[in-house]
């Protein structure tokens, strides 16, 4: 074949700078120590390492956010344990008030300890983080949480929100509990009903002539009414109106128009009469009298429990002490209907009622002999010696707060015991107060626990994150990285390469017949 | 008889100087591109009849002829303008791969940051400082985002100079080439049909630089003219008169140049495909291939990450406890009416659903009644005859006047989406982290019914959203729903277990259960400033598959972006690797016939001497024998 000088020289020229680019390139990929320099290097490596890459980003941003999650938690935590240690404390004083043989200024003393406690509690409810962001404060973290508006008064300030982070593409983590749910949302009495002696019980006096008839109370609060046990009379003056006499704002009122069945409301408390009172009628609206004491009960079926309608009864004493020994008597009144349970008709005011009372025996809240049938598959007992008219409520447990509890209970403390009936009331709050300091110290181990668990989540989280941002950092090194050994034995073999055609043209390049002529 | 030996002497002598000559024109135009060899056709002279028979009269020489095969010449000309092609699209398309390359100027880094800035603002909702760097890190997103299309756009000017200078310099290529046709014509009638070799290889190197710029067909005519053709038959040179290319803005797209054909009665713009191969062809179909979709892809990116963006946003409640605006400034869809249209319609296009745009442009004409939409990048046609029309995710409606028959638009949904993303929120309070409502459930409950912390519906936004609404038990499997509202109140609604309550614009879940009596509320977040619900979300937009359908998440489309830019880039570059050496062989093919070797012209050099010498020595012969004749009569 003929072959052109020029040609000759061109492939010569051509094929050294081949070699020269692949050279300068081999050097490039060694100097940056990428595999690839441009995308069309390798677009399959950049686009995966573009999306490890964001993976990876990703992956060291829920790192930080697990370790603001632990941060976060761990503060919280803190701040949990510090309450359930306060308030076993509170519970140990509240064993003492009930147990020692304690006098008034004990008790007093006792309730001045509590009072600092209580504004320790307000304090650790309130509690902040770094930022200053209320922990206990749901979404409204500028918010204070919790505020004593009136003395032994907290309202919450905040909302139900739980401050969510997120750990893991799947997984987000709560960091902050409502103080709502750690506070406030706790089960009063023993979590199926709340038992308690009536803040106020209304009698119907003997001696009364016409067919008129009150109801239980209700009472509105907290906060009560300070004038809430202050006994209140009402006296019929004739059978469309009546007085009433006692202390408290309003009070006497002379000459009120009766209305069979209307609310009549004084000193924080709701009750009412029916039927058609004779003038000279009077009924008692007054604290419990005797000294029984109610249990917090139990429910012994629960699904009768949890079948039954209408959880809101009265158990209503009367005394006939016209026989010796005087026959105490008991009534179970359903308070929604204000009918007995014991006789199906309404209520009456009057004993004897249908069961017998005997101290310390269980008043079963089922239907019993020829009584109409009910079953709330539950009983208390009383012990003691109830009053006539003595009122002890049975409710379904509600909500209260630690903030009530206290209160209730120093309220219950600084008060000074000057009969049977104000022990009895006494260690009917302390009861109550104890069942509901070990239901609020329940309720916010459950929300310690939950929190624990949720540092655990946020740890286990992390970790695989670090385990996979290891595997992130690998997989992006061989997408991404140049393999040296292999890159510098290609430079090694191209600078020989370029060697030989420099070498190899210098010598075909002398071959010519003119050195001949 | 002596004669004779002088003439064929004389003969030889000349042949060989004229080989001699012809010998060292090849040696001195060995490197002279597109020089084709010549050789010297020489033959016997007519013989003289005698009664002895005929007898030679020495050589002539019939022609200098050029060692030229037209095969090798075109299939040269063929790999030429197809290796230009590739150099050319190599060369453009190189600057957006390397655009791309380093990984830390790319879409990607600034993107993961915007994206750590919303995160931190979710960590820490209520801190200003928080909510600063993710505004800062929103700013530098949109810039990178405005520094790519920039990038982009040089890119396109560039083309667009390119395409002035190439067609500048076809135009003078078809002039020389039209002189050449004459000086060619002239100098072969001059030369009693003998070719003119150097003209013609003069000629055929210009063809060859022709076809580099653009592919070109020559006919050849009998009278030696060459006719050259370009697109699917524009003459560019007829016999002595060469046609001119000129580049005009397009008709409907005033920023896109196009080449056209000069004409008395106006310029003739070429369709895009028409002109092919040369780095012309290389060029258009650069632009159209890869940039105008480059630039499309990040318009998609930053249109649907503004859309998206801002429709989440909405949805939230920022520190000041009002609704989310819009956070980034939604860029719009382009329609420019071709500058020929007769009727006075006009069309406008708004974004209607950023998941459903594609990166292709549209071109809506209108014939009959009927509207035509055709998708670029497949010529898929949607037909129809009303307004409004949502097609791909943008909505046309005829704004004004009506199109005439023949009246065409072209709509460019996304290719300004980077230049147009702008940052709508300055103020650190008017992030939206929260949500804005919230729930509760009554502290009085005696039931385990708990309400879910609810989630704002997709908008459009209820205007009742935080309208307080209350949802009371009145059995354990029923519940009445209070408040103002479309639907309310709302009695007797069966409870299920976990499934979702939906009223003025929000969803709750309650699980448990719940009591008679219970009361589960729902109301303006107001004062939740730690709230970051709506953050959460926001952040979880980043991977999120938004674009395309819902198939890709924002990083997946520049990914895919780099990935189609590189994917082309490698195959261009290899083709073009591949072109160079069909070019380097086909060249060598054609230079092993045509080229000029130096060792056969010095044994040519050798040959010539020789047989000069030879004639020299017969004319000495001659002349001894003419002496001996001279000599008889002393």
């Amino acid at each position: 074949m003929r072959i052109s000088t020029s040609i000759f020289f061109e492939q010569g020229v051509q094929s050294m700078q081949q070699h020269q680019a692949e050279l300068v390139r081999q050097q490039q990929l060694l100097s940056s120590g990428r595999r690839a320099l441009t995308p069309a290097d390798d677009p399959v490596a950049t686009t995966r390492a573009l999306e490890v890459k964001q993976s990876q980003a990703l992956n060291q941003q829920y790192d930080i956010n697990a370790g603001n999650a632990q941060s976060q938690l761990g503060l919280e935590e803190q701040a949990l344990k510090s309450v359930v240690n306060l308030l076993q404390d509170v519970k140990v004083l509240a064993l003492n008030a009930n147990n020692a043989p304690l006098g008034n200024n004990d008790r007093l003393s006792i309730a001045t300890d509590l009072r600092g406690r209580f504004e320790e509690l307000l304090g650790l409810a309130n509690s902040t983080d770094g930022n200053g962001q209320y922990l206990f404060s749901g979404y409204q973290g500028s918010n204070k949480a919790f505020s004593e508006v009136a003395p032994g008064y907290v309202v919450y300030n905040g909302d139900q929100g739980q401050r969510m982070v997120q750990v893991s593409p799947s997984q987000q983590i709560a960091i902050s509990d409502s103080g709502s749910d750690v506070f406030q949302r706790i089960r009063n009495g023993n979590g199926n009903f709340v038992t308690s002696a009536a803040r106020m019980s209304t009698t119907a006096a003997t001696a009364n002539t016409g067919t008129g008839k009150i109801s239980t109370v209700s009472v509105s609060g907290p906060p009560y009414n300070t004038n809430l046990s202050q006994p209140v009379t009402i006296t019929f003056t004739s059978p469309t109106t009546f007085d009433v006499t006692g202390t408290g704002t309003g009070l006497p009122a002379t000459g009120v128009s009766y209305t069979a069945g209307a609310p009549i409301s004084y000193n924080g408390w709701t009750a009412s009469i029916t039927g058609v009172p004779a003038t000279g009628d009077v009924f008692n609206i007054a604290p419990n009298a005797g000294t029984g004491i109610i249990s917090v009960g139990v429910v012994n079926n629960q699904s009768a429990w949890n079948a039954a309608t209408n959880k809101n009864l009265s158990i209503r004493f009367a005394v006939d002490n016209t026989v010796t020994p005087a026959v105490t008597t008991y009534d179970i009144v359903n308070n929604v209907t204000g009918n007995s349970l014991l006789t199906g008709a309404a209520a009456s005011n009057f004993g004897p009622y249908a069961r017998t009372y005997s101290a310390g025996t269980a008043i079963s809240l089922k239907s019993q002999g020829a009584e109409p049938a009910f079953d709330y598959g539950a009983s208390v007992e009383i012990s003691g010696v109830p009053a006539n008219g003595d009122t002890f409520n049975v409710a379904a447990s509600s909500s209260t707060d630690i903030f009530t509890t206290l209160s209730n209970l120093i309220t219950a403390l600084q008060t000074p015991v000057t009969s049977g009936a104000g022990t009895a009331s006494l260690n009917n709050s302390l009861n109550t107060a104890l069942k509901e300091i070990d239901n609020s110290i329940e309720q916010v181990l459950t929300v310690e626990a939950s929190v624990g668990a949720r540092l655990r989540a946020a740890e286990v989280a992390q970790s695989t994150g670090q385990d996979l941002a290891l595997q992130y950092q690998q997989t992006l090194s061989n997408l991404q990285d140049l393999d040296y050994a292999k890159a510098i034995s290609d430079l090694n073999f191209q600078q020989m390469q370029l060697d030989a055609a420099q070498k190899s043209f210098m010598q075909v390049q002398s071959l010519s017949l003119f050195n001949y002529l | 008889m002596t004669t004779s030996i002088y003439g064929i002497g004389v003969s030889g002598l000349n042949a060989a100087q004229a080989g001699l000559v012809t010998t060292g024109h090849n040696i001195s135009n060995a490197s002279t591109p597109g020089f084709s060899r010549q050789r010297l056709e020489q033959s016997a002279v007519q013989p003289l009849f005698t009664g002895s028979g005929f007898f030679g009269q020495g050589v002539q020489v019939a022609s200098v002829r050029r060692a030229y095969n037209e095969f090798l010449d075109s299939q040269v000309l063929l790999a030429q303008t197809q290796s230009s092609y590739l150099d050319a699209y190599n060369a453009q398309i190189s600057q957006i791969d390397n655009l791309l390359a380093d990984p830390a100027s790319g879409l990607s880094p600034a993107l993961q940051d915007f994206f750590k800035g919303v995160q931190d603002v979710a960590a820490n909702p209520a801190s200003v400082p928080s909510r600063q760097v993710m505004l800062s890190s929103a700013s530098s997103l949109v810039t990178r985002f405005q520094s790519l299309n920039t990038r982009l756009a040089e890119i396109r000017d560039g083309v667009n100079s390119e395409l002035s200078r190439t067609t500048a310099e076809i135009n003078s290529i078809s002039t020389q080439l039209a002189n050449l046709n004459q000086k060619i014509v002239l100098a072969q009638s001059a030369g009693t049909g003998q070719p003119a070799n150097d003209l013609l290889d003069q000629r055929d190197a210009l063809v060859r630089d022709l076809n580099k710029l653009v592919q070109a067909t020559v006919v050849k005519q009998n009278d030696g003219t060459y006719n050259v053709f370009i697109g699917n038959g524009q003459s560019l040179v007829v016999g002595f008169t060469a046609s001119q290319l000129t580049t005009i803005a397009a008709l409907d797209d005033p920023q896109r140049l196009e080449v056209a054909y000069v004409t008395p009665g106006g310029n003739i713009p070429f369709s895009s495909d028409v002109l092919q191969g040369g780095s012309l062809g290389g060029i258009l179909a650069f632009s159209s291939g890869t940039l105008d979709s480059a630039q499309n892809s990040l318009g998609r990116i930053a249109i649907s990450l503004a859309q998206t963006f801002n429709n989440q946003h909405q949805l939230g409640q920022d520190l000041n406890g009002m609704l989310g605006g819009n956070f980034f400034s939604v860029p719009q869809p382009e329609v420019t009416g071709k500058s020929s249209n007769s009727g006075n319609g006009v069309i406008s296009a708004a974004l209607s659903s950023a998941s459903a745009l594609t990166t292709s442009d549209y071109r809506l004409s209108y014939s009959g009644g009927t509207y035509t939409l055709q998708r670029l990048s497949d010529n898929t046609n949607t037909v129809f005859t009303t307004f409004p029309q949502t097609v791909d995710g943008m909505t046309l409606t005829l704004a004004s006047g009506m199109p005439a028959n023949g009246d065409s638009f072209l709509i460019k949904p996304t290719r300004n989406g980077a230049r147009d993303l702008g940052l709508m929120i300055s103020d650190t309070a008017k992030i939206a982290a929260a949500a804005p409502i919230r729930t509760a459930a009554a502290q009085a409950n005696t039931g385990s019914g708990k309400i879910s912390a609810g989630t704002v519906n997709p908008l459009p936004l209820n205007a009742n959203l935080q309208q307080p609404v209350t949802i009371t038990f009145t059995s354990a499997t029923t519940f009445n729903v209070t408040g103002t509202g479309a639907g309310l109140p709302a009695m007797g609604v069966a409870y299920t277990e976990g499934s979702a309550i939906s009223y003025n614009g929000w969803t709750v879940e309650i699980t448990g259960v719940p009591a008679s009596g219970d009361v589960f509320t729902i109301g303006a977040n107001t004062g939740g400033v730690s709230d970051n619900r709506n953050a959460l979300l926001l952040a979880g937009l980043q991977t999120q598959n938004t674009m395309a359908g819902g198939t890709v998440s924002y990083q997946g489309g520049y990914s895919q972006m780099v990935s189609e830019v590189g994917n082309k880039a490698r195959e261009i570059q290899v083709s073009s690797k591949a072109q160079a050496n069909l070019l380097a062989d086909t060249t060598k093919s054609r230079e092993s016939f045509s080229g000029v070797n130096l060792d056969e012209e010095a044994a040519n050099l050798i040959r010539y001497q020789q047989a000069y010498q030879a004639s020299g020595k017969m004319m000495q012969v001659a002349t001894v024998l003419f002496d001996t004749l001279l000599g008889l009569g002393h």
